[in-house]
């Protein structure tokens, strides 16, 4: 019975994730993606997060209820600032 | 003589007649006092990263003239391709291990012999050849993260003033830097090495506080910006210092990453500096920064590197051999690891497992 819930509820996340590709701001080093990934995770809702320093990108999986201003604010607040790339 | 012994002293022998001249001076150390033999083995884990690609890059060290011969080197691993190569920009010797994410156990142990011997400069003249001179001058070049123009080339200025001599003038920043810095312990690693964040501090607090790439690369910045070729060497202490606890105590260096500074007077060659050291120093024996014994290791750091510790690379702002997937790399003293393209932190041991340790052998 457990198996099914745990079953159900990984794949209405599934169903319901939203994927987002943001250019972030101010990266100096690849060390710096560590910072924003965090920064990205730290937002509730937020399943995964890729950032890459060459390409200045993040590429992040998250449920219905994140908001591109959720996430802006939570990575300005270490220093570096996300748009969202088109 | 076992063979093995043989080979080691025979190696240690070459190493001595290698030597420059400015080496073997009468100043110099005793071939005894400085001579010394390590046995270093490095291992690397990255099985926590199951299901996923996972590659590696280490640096390794080359052999310098008169001051470091790598002996014997070896690998053990199960990496699906792995090789050494120094195809980059600096010609930093590099091993790289590549694992496919299917495979359950990801290790590597590296292991080497190193011959080290004391680098004392004697700072007299020395006819050098046009093709050093020629490759010393791309070392006066700005890169991404040393400026060489703005606040940089202003504080250059200020503390050479009118002073011609190049030696003089290397000198008057390396003791600047001394003067000005302190250790800052609770900087992660070696710092990030951004001259103009160093000057920043400065300007609001008075001083600087860093580590020893942010110290080593404020003074190459420092003497690029006064016409001086000079590059940051990231290494790694393997083993006891006979000068201080403070440069190097033990056999477990898995922390002991450290980087000097090297630069380049035209009749003389590249000279070692290590101005970070004396802020350790400093720290660490609780001594004040003008005391006869701080004073009297400034003046000795300044042309010379004890044999405890090995010279990685003097690699800055570079493109790693084979292409990572994050780009360019802003220095190349810690192992570089990528997990599907991610960067792993090499200070989150709980996910990227690896150990240094060295062993001092022969004397």
């Amino acid at each position: 019975m457990g198996k099914i819930a745990l079953s159900l509820l990984l794949l209405t996340s599934l169903a319901y994730a939203k994927e987002w590709r943001l250019h972030i701001n101010g990266m100096h080093c690849i060390a710096c993606t560590l910072a924003v990934k965090k920064a990205l995770m730290g937002v509730s809702g937020v399943q995964e997060a890729k950032v890459n320093f060459k390409n200045e990108s993040a590429i992040v999986i998250t449920d219905e209820k994140v908001t591109l201003r959720m996430m802006q604010d939570s990575v300005a607040q270490t220093g570096y600032s996300a748009i969202a790339q088109k | 003589m076992h063979r093995r012994e043989f080979i080691k002293k025979s190696a240690l022998t070459g190493a001595i007649c290698l030597t420059p001249s400015f080496l073997t001076a009468s100043s110099t150390p005793t071939l005894k006092e400085g001579l010394a033999l390590y046995t270093i083995r490095w291992s690397f884990d990255l099985s926590a990263h199951k299901d996923k690609q996972c590659a590696l890059w280490v640096p390794l060290p080359s052999d310098i003239n008169g001051f470091q011969r790598v002996i014997e080197f070896g690998n053990t691993t199960n990496a699906e391709s792995h090789f050494e190569s120094d195809h980059n920009r600096y010609g930093a010797r590099t091993f790289y291990a590549h694992w496919d994410k299917s495979a359950v156990s990801k290790t590597l142990k590296l292991s080497m012999s190193v011959a080290l011997r004391d680098r004392q400069c004697d700072f007299r003249p020395k006819r050098i050849c046009p093709e050093t001179l020629e490759k010393a001058r791309e070392f006066l070049a700005p890169s991404a993260h040393i400026p060489t123009d703005g606040a940089v080339a202003k504080v250059a200025k200020n503390i050479t003033g009118a002073e011609k001599d190049p030696l003089k003038k290397a000198r008057k920043i390396y003791d600047w830097i001394v003067a000005n810095s302190y250790r800052d312990e609770s900087v992660q690693g070696c710092g990030v090495g951004s001259p103009n964040a160093m000057l920043s501090q400065l300007e609001q607090d008075g001083r600087m506080g860093g580590k020893c790439l942010d110290m080593s690369a404020l003074c190459v910045a420092l003497m690029r910006a006064s016409g001086i070729p000079a590059r940051e060497v990231m290494g790694i202490r393997v083993g006891a210092s006979r000068l201080s606890p403070a440069f190097g105590a033990g056999e477990d260096n898995t922390k002991a990453q450290h980087c000097k500074v090297e630069f380049f007077i035209p009749n003389m060659g590249w000279i070692p500096c290590d101005p970070a050291d004396i802020t350790k120093l400093v720290l660490k024996e609780k001594i004040e920064k003008n005391s006869p014994r701080a004073r009297a290791l400034a003046d000795k750091f300044f042309g010379f590197w004890e044999n405890n510790w090995i010279a990685l690379n003097h690699a800055r702002d570079f493109d790693l051999y084979p292409a990572n997937t994050q780009g360019s790399l802003d220095s190349f003293g810690y192992p570089y690891a990528e997990v599907d393209g991610e960067y792993l932190d090499p200070f989150e041991p709980k996910s990227y497992r690896y150990t240094f340790h060295s062993l001092k052998g022969a004397e």
